[in-house]
């Protein structure tokens, strides 16, 4: 859901702004992070059926990069000169733009990941990065290298992260903003599917790990459903409607976020309530991407993808 | 669009800007400025 769903609605937005985007398809940082097993092709395929699932979702006018297509020997020498600017600590502290902690580093093939990051930035010569905030540290570094070595310094627009059906959990140490780094370690992850509602998941499927979610009542701060709300179903609507038995206060529409939260934590909508309505709202966003790849070519990406070993 | 809405909308995409100042600078520039997104290929 991420990138499925949550990601098109920030870019349409970003569009409508007047921005241009290019996405790309980091299919040799995949290749460098393990992922599907730290084979390339397998990865690349997945680069295609990440396209699809743009395209089901609604997404029109962006360029399609390819990283392995686009690296031409201009690429290497800017990771070079990005890598002669960065000292060895400041390239470790980038190490968590993987989703990983230093712990878990063990091979020298991740140092070149961050340089190889904000070398995409000055490659696509773009204005700004707008990626995830368990990203920025990317493009805090673009930002310190471009004046040495005069390249144009980005704006890094960091999008909020999802959070995990779970909650907040234990801060693991992302960032040294205590706020951030509950936030990025809280994130909703396809490694770990707990956390996670899925673009091919059924309305059943969708329902029953909301009905597992953590929602607490009146709890504000700590709440997936509330999230979910503010940055999925009013972004994508602009209101949200609860429809509930008369004899719990009847149906009731909020048209905005705000008075969707106040009345939650005033204890005047009832949790199960508020995931029904989340649980719905989710579907009818999740839908035309399930559809999408339920036949043709889009199908066959799909079983490809779900045969693979998701390696973390 | 004027500079304003288009800020305000980029505002409620990003959770921080670094920075605001540099970001007005560049929509009072450029109609269309270039943003990238990046993703791992990495199952669904």
């Amino acid at each position: 859901m991420p990138f499925g769903v949550f990601r098109p609605l920030l870019l349409k937005d970003m569009q409508k702004a007047g921005i241009k985007f290019k996405l790309w398809l980091a299919d040799w940082f995949a290749w460098i992070n393990n992922k599907m097993d730290g084979d390339l092709e397998k990865i690349q395929k997945v680069g295609e059926y990440f396209i699809e699932v743009w395209k089901a979702a609604g997404v029109k006018d962006v360029e399609y990069v390819f990283a392995s297509k686009s690296m031409d020997s201009e690429y290497w020498k800017k990771v070079i000169l990005i890598a002669k600017n960065t000292t060895v600590s400041r390239a470790t502290r980038c190490l968590t733009i993987m989703g990983r902690k230093e712990g878990e580093m063990a091979e020298t093939a991740q140092y070149f990941y961050p340089m190889m990051q904000c070398a995409d930035i000055f490659h696509l010569d773009v204005d700004i990065t707008q990626l995830g905030l368990d990203q920025r540290r990317a493009g805090m570094l673009a930002r310190e290298v471009a004046p040495k070595l005069g390249w144009k310094k980005p704006v890094v627009v960091s999008h909020h992260m999802l959070m995990g059906l779970e909650g907040l959990k234990t801060p693991e140490g992302f960032e040294q903003n205590k706020e951030m780094d509950a936030s990025i370690s809280s994130k909703m992850s396809k490694s770990k599917p707990n956390t996670g509602i899925f673009v091919h998941d059924s309305k059943e499927q969708i329902k029953e790990k909301i009905s597992r979610a953590y929602c607490a009542p009146r709890d504000i701060e700590n709440n997936p459903m509330l999230d979910y709300s503010k940055h999925i179903i009013f972004r994508a609507f602009g209101t949200m409607k609860i429809t509930r038995p008369a004899k719990f206060g009847g149906p009731v529409e909020f048209e905005s976020y705000e008075k969707l939260e106040k009345a939650f934590r005033m204890g005047e909508l009832h949790p199960m309530d508020l995931k029904n309505a989340v649980a719905e709202n989710i579907d009818a966003l999740v839908k035309p991407v399930r559809e999408h790849f339920e036949k043709g070519k889009a199908s066959k990406l799909y079983e490809f993808v779900k045969k693979q070993k998701i390696t973390r | 669009m004027d500079i304003e809405s288009k800020l305000e909308l980029i505002k409620s995409v990003g959770e921080e800007i670094i920075t605001e100042q540099e970001l007005r600078e560049l929509l009072e520039m450029k109609q269309h400025p270039i943003a990238y997104d990046g993703f791992e290929p990495s199952g669904y």
